[in-house]
């Protein structure tokens, strides 16, 4: 049977035309390749979400075991962060698959998706792979009595940390020449952002000359944040203020470059 | 003949080139190039002979360095956004995902556009049906063949209405029945009035499929016609290929003599080729005369090497 025998019901009178992107047409295309590259394959294969977060909860058994129950309450909120930024991050190292192994992102140029909008199904997807262990960190959260009227603050603080991050893997994955070469990048820049910067303990135990080294990364303003706002540590509120700045200014930043810099078409 | 207007054009290339990093020889050099709607237009060539920086800048995967190219009316530098409205392409080693089914894949293709699932899923199911994938259409892509898979591949763009189609090396690596049923999709394609533009180095495949034929080499355009008109483009009509019995020198006087191997093929006239296997008979050796195909015109444009060209 051909394609031409069975007229599609309701727009066969229509031939085939531009689609305008309204809006919804783009929400509709985000959600399917997030469906499509993360929902689907988490569902079919549940293994992912182990590999995913398994390093974060690592750190945290360590600093449980190591450090006392004190530390586990930035523990969790270092684990969360890590959790967000390494899933924006391994965008990076899928999205280098997808253009350079499975040649997906070509296909995807050749058609009316926008490098926006393929970034976000992409790390919409890829937020399936680690919501499991997110919700865990909550529960956990709430059991130590974290989740208070303020947490609305922290999700905002959380969803910052997923987009500067997840801009900055689609951003670095266009430019990865060798699809062996994205997973040890991406590893790299997350052990940078995630392990070595004030994550998973207050910045007071850095000694104060070191500390203008951990302010580079953006990560530490996330914790700093984060600490204050689930009311674990007070800091002046210049310093919250410079790490709102730090904070909002890179996601804007990080979410231009994917934007615009980005190579979507190769030059 | 004929010229078509522009708004007869898929494809209009004006002086195009493109040339990688600081790569000294262009991939692409200079190529204008006018490709008809509703027709199949192969890119003939070997590997690295520059047929896939042409179709990538074609589909806008891809910057041009210099000269100009315009799909379906439109500028593919400057309107993209308009081009890609209109397109679907399968590049080349194109993967599939393990875990996806081949309606799944389909369906990825479908709402990614922003397809509503109630218009994907009839759309969805039909292509497969006519692509022959409805029996496989729950089994996950790594439980099946080369050739299901690369069905499966162009399903995702043959469902999407595109009015342009480019199929890069659509076939590469598949078995001659699974070849067979690609071509046949890629002629229905063309029949329910589509344009596709293909890329090969395989000969029986452009000769059994298309429209028209450009011959590419190390990214310079060598010749375009029908393969009617290619065949016709070359003096001789005839050809003998000769397994044993002769020396090349003697057999120069008959016509161009080519070295295919072991053996000798010579391009000739009718009459010269009688006489040719007349000998050949008499020396008790193997000849085999035919008309010249499109092999010949290949081997006689682009040269008998078996190497592939500069790698891009």
């Amino acid at each position: 049977m051909s394609i031409e025998e069975e007229p599609l019901q309701g727009k066969e009178e229509i031939p085939f035309g531009p689609r305008r992107r309204s809006f919804a047409v783009r929400l509709r295309s985000i959600g399917a390749l997030s469906y499509y590259t993360g929902i689907l394959v988490v569902i079919r294969s549940p293994g992912f979400i182990v590999f995913s977060s398994t390093t974060p909860f690592t750190v945290l058994f360590f600093l449980f075991v190591v450090g006392g129950p004190g530390y586990v309450p930035y523990g969790l909120i270092g684990a969360t962060v890590s959790i967000l930024v390494g899933a924006g991050l391994f965008l990076g190292a899928d999205a280098t698959f997808n253009r350079l192994q499975f040649k997906f992102q070509d296909f995807c140029v050749a058609s009316p998706l926008t490098g926006v909008d393929y970034m976000l199904g992409l790390s919409l997807g890829e937020l399936t792979f680690v919501t499991p262990s997110l919700l865990v960190l909550f529960f956990v959260f709430g059991y130590l009595r974290l989740i208070t009227w303020s947490f609305p603050l922290a999700l905002v603080i959380m969803l910052l940390a997923w987009v500067f991050s997840s801009a900055f893997g689609f951003f670095l994955s266009t430019f990865i020449l060798r699809s062996r070469s994205a997973f040890s990048v991406t590893s790299l820049v997350s052990t940078l952002l995630t392990v070595v910067p004030p994550v998973f303990y207050p910045i007071q135990v850095i000694p104060a000359r070191f500390r203008f080294v951990a302010y580079l990364a953006p990560t530490t303003h996330l914790s700093i944040l984060m600490q204050s706002v689930l009311g674990l540590q007070s800091y002046p509120e210049s310093q919250l203020i410079v790490s709102w700045a730090v904070l909002l200014g890179f996601t804007i930043f990080f979410f231009a470059l994917a934007a615009f810099k980005a190579r979507w078409r190769q030059p | 003949m004929q010229v078509p207007s522009s708004s007869d054009l898929a494809i209009e290339s004006i002086s195009l080139s493109k040339t990688y990093g600081k790569s000294s020889r262009p991939a692409v050099a200079d190529i204008s190039l006018s490709i008809p709607k509703g027709t199949i237009f192969t890119l003939l060539g070997k590997n690295g002979a520059g047929k896939t920086t042409f179709l990538r800048m074609a589909a806008t995967e891809l910057k041009p360095t210099s000269g100009t190219i315009k799909v379906l009316g439109f500028d593919a530098v400057t309107q993209t956004r308009q081009v890609r409205e209109r397109i679907a392409a399968v590049p080349q080693e194109m993967r599939t995902f393990e875990s996806l089914t081949p309606y799944d894949h389909v369906m990825l293709s479908l709402t990614s556009r922003g397809w509503s699932l109630s218009e994907a899923r009839p759309k969805a199911r039909r292509t497969l049906n006519s692509l022959g994938l409805t029996p496989y259409s729950k089994t996950h892509s790594d439980e099946l063949s080369g050739g299901l898979r690369q069905r499966t591949l162009v399903a995702m763009a043959l469902a999407t209405e595109a009015q342009l189609i480019f199929l890069d090396e659509p076939t590469i690596g598949l078995d001659p029945v699974a070849r067979r049923a690609v071509w046949k999709l890629i002629v229905d394609l063309k029949h329910s009035g589509k344009t596709i533009l293909l890329t090969t180095h395989y000969l029986d495949e452009a000769e059994s499929i298309s429209d028209k034929i450009a011959i590419v080499s190390k990214g310079r355009l060598l010749k375009v016609g029908t393969v009617q008109e290619l065949k016709s483009s070359l003096s001789e009509t005839t050809r003998v290929d000769i397994a044993s019995g002769f020396y090349e020198e003697e057999l120069h006087s008959f016509g161009k003599v080519m070295r295919i191997g072991e053996n000798y093929r010579v391009l000739t006239d009718e009459q010269r080729a009688s006489r040719l296997a007349s000998l050949a008979i008499e020396r008790r050796a193997r000849a085999n005369v035919s008309p010249v195909s499109l092999d010949d015109v290949f081997i006689d444009l682009v040269g008998e090497s078996e190497t592939d060209e500069e790698e891009q």
